[in-house]
């Protein structure tokens, strides 16, 4: 699958985050969306199926493993990505439990990003 | 002569805070002599409580490195938080400066600066973090061998190991021991890269254990720089550090872990020759009971 058919929904609330994110994943040819919380994630994700949907654990409204539970009912085979800065056990193993594909801590690597986004891709090929 | 006046006089002439607290209750009026016989009674042996406590070494410092640990553990969840978000977008945007300005390694190398600093930041709240998750430890037994070994594969892979001489001697037969292994893995790998970075152009890093009576006795030293006598009694004090970018948390942390195991780990160090650090692990640890309930 081409980057550009491979859509990414990105979810946090710290702006330089969110739009530094995105900057990348474009340059990389992904389909890049982007959400500041998670109610406007859900509205995105009503109108756009996702391959994969990175989320942070705590956003201002709902947090991110409702969220990826509430995207699941449009997008089924979205991958979740947990971001945090903080391990909260509970939510992050609430996270695998419902299928989430990994847990990135926070502050992060952009190639640790961009390889688990070839990994989902190669598990939908 | 007037209350007032007994009491200014008896805090005048008071010889240490024993007397001040007897002569002070021998004027409060309480009618009844025996209720008053009773008090200076019952203050008396109080204070001779009190007066025991403090004499026992070291206890007043104890309890202030208690103190600082358990506030800083409030502390770090925290922090940790609202700091790694912003750390995070700092090293997000360095990395994707990195891959834009590719052909200006001028730009490059300090953005690289920019990049190491958020990595340095967040080690620091790693360790408050560390820290902060001590809790009691979690028991099971455990051979202390592989313990040891797992460490040294995790540390080796560093840089700064590159020239290290590691040479290992572990007594066979030794005991299992009730431990929590991740605990005291991190207490080697803290000692491992301390004495590591003590000897920057290279060295040997000595790792002996051996038993002895009914301890087991691990003693880990280096070749390195050594450290002077007036630091080598703050060294285990938490934010103490004589490494230029050191937190300071890592042996306060060690100590504390190893005294949660009713163990005791001390330190012995030549400028020059280098530094010596002695874990001891009873086999057998009533106190750990009493820390597990």
């Amino acid at each position: 699958m081409d980057n550009k058919n491979f859509s990414v929904l990105v979810v946090d609330d710290e702006q330089v985050v969110r739009e530094t994110v995105k900057k990348i994943l474009f340059d990389e040819g992904f389909n890049v969306f982007v959400a500041k919380d998670g109610n406007s994630a859900i509205e995105v994700a009503r109108n756009q199926n996702f391959h994969a949907a990175l989320l942070d654990i705590k956003l201002p409204d709902i947090n991110g493993i409702e969220v990826f539970e509430k995207i699941k009912v449009f997008s089924p085979n979205v991958k979740a990505v947990i971001m945090t800065a903080y391990e909260i056990k509970e939510l992050v193993n609430r996270a695998f439990e419902l299928g989430a594909f990994a847990c990135l801590h926070k502050p992060f690597d952009i190639k640790k990003l961009l390889k688990l986004l070839n990994d989902i891709k190669q598990e939908n090929e | 002569m007037s209350e007032y006046k007994q009491i200014l006089k008896i805090i005048q002439m008071a010889k240490n805070k024993h007397d001040l607290i007897v002569q002070l209750v021998a004027v409060v009026n309480i009618g009844d002599k025996n209720q008053h016989n009773e008090i200076v009674t019952k203050l008396n042996a109080k204070l001779a409580e009190f007066k025991q406590i403090d004499s026992q070494p070291g206890s007043s410092l104890k309890s202030i490195h208690s103190a600082r640990l358990s506030a800083m553990g409030q502390m770090a969840a925290a922090i940790s938080h609202e700091l790694r978000n912003p750390l995070s977008g700092i090293k997000v945007a360095a990395e994707y400066l990195m891959r834009k300005l590719k052909n200006h390694p001028d730009a490059i190398d300090i953005i690289l600066n920019i990049h190491n600093e958020v990595i340095f930041a967040n080690n620091i709240i790693t360790n408050i973090l560390d820290h902060a998750r001590i809790g009691n430890p979690s028991l099971e037994k455990t051979n202390i061998k592989s313990i040891i070994e797992e460490a040294i594969i995790t540390i080796s892979q560093q840089g700064s190991f590159n020239n290290i001489q590691i040479k290992k001697t572990i007594a066979v037969g030794l005991p299992d021991l009730d431990l929590d292994g991740l605990q005291i893995k991190q207490v080697f790998m803290n000692l491992f890269i301390n004495a590591a970075e003590a000897m920057v152009g290279g060295g040997v890093l000595t790792i002996n254990a051996e038993k002895k009576e009914d301890m087991v006795k691990v003693e880990i030293s280096d070749t390195g720089q050594g450290i002077e006598k007036n630091n080598l009694e703050k060294l285990f004090e938490p934010f103490f550090s004589t490494k230029v970018k050191g937190v300071g948390l890592g042996l306060a942390i060690s100590k504390e872990i190893i005294e949660n195991h009713c163990g005791e780990i001390e330190v012995e160090s030549k400028v020059g020759k280098g530094t010596n650090f002695t874990i001891s692990l009873p086999f057998i640890h009533d106190c750990i009971k009493k820390i597990s309930r």
